[in-house]
């Protein structure tokens, strides 16, 4: 199993936009052949509560912990999220923030999701 | 990155006190670091959302009025997250107006590696001065 976590900002994703990036992150988990299946967190963060530099925020968080990986599979997979993600929804490079963080199979596990 | 969170109780942050505190967070971090503001995210969550808080900072319960929890690149000295946490904490405090110690802090090492964010990986301690020449004239 692998966790994505994603934060999104009120009101600048549609929902059908959501469902079609859960779609395209489970299907470049798969293709990475890190698992089978994706458990998402998906948290609206709501106006006024995200801010970058200070500012209200338009970036979007996108945080998956999987089984360690070597780097050279971890990059082109980051590339390939955040290519997602601005194709989906317009953003620019500078407002998606992913990560790929490794965690053991057995707290990944032992996790119980929200 | 860095991504800080920042858990409070229920309706008790004016928008006025987010932006403050989140502007006082930035200054901090981009002082003691000399990041770029514009890669400094935080992020407010009221505690009864603490199960979105729990998922991404396992190690770090509430306790406190106030909770501050930084994700940062790794590399940093311990006497500037020192820094980080002190001058963080200190500024939140005063615009909750609470004591010091209801506000607390942890932080969490992030290896540069493991982030992309401007569509590129984050620069290695020592390896920043392209990475930023490459980002300086970007406007989010």
């Amino acid at each position: 199993m692998v966790q994505c976590v994603c934060f999104l900002q009120e009101g600048q994703i549609p929902d059908d936009v959501v469902g079609r990036l859960r779609a395209g992150i489970t299907d470049l988990v798969r293709s990475a052949q890190l698992a089978d299946a994706v458990e998402f967190a998906v948290i609206v963060v709501p106006e006024g509560q995200g801010w970058t530099a200070g500012a209200p925020s338009t970036t979007s968080v996108v945080s998956v912990t999987a089984p360690p990986i070597p780097q050279e599979r971890r990059v082109p997979l980051l590339h390939a999220l955040c290519d997602l993600w601005m194709s989906h929804t317009g953003c620019k490079a500078e407002e998606i923030l992913a990560t790929i963080m490794p965690v053991s199979q057995e707290t990944l596990d032992a996790t119980v999701p929200v | 990155m860095p991504l800080y969170l920042c858990s409070t109780p229920a309706d008790d942050l004016t928008l006025d006190a987010r932006q403050r505190i989140a502007t006082a967070i930035t200054d901090v971090h981009c002082e003691e670091t000399g990041a770029p503001r514009k890669f400094v995210h935080v992020v407010f969550f009221e505690q009864q959302q603490a199960a979105v808080f729990d998922l991404l900072t396992p190690e770090a319960a509430p306790n406190g009025r106030c909770q501050l929890y930084g994700s940062i690149r790794s590399g940093r000295t311990d006497d500037v997250k020192r820094k980080l946490v002190t001058g963080m904490r200190r500024a939140a405090a005063e615009i909750l107006g609470l004591n010091r110690d209801d506000v607390v802090m942890s932080t969490r090492d992030v290896d540069a590696k493991w982030v992309m964010e401007g569509g590129e990986l984050l620069p290695e301690p020592g390896e920043e001065a392209a990475w930023l020449a490459r980002h300086a004239d970007v406007s989010v």
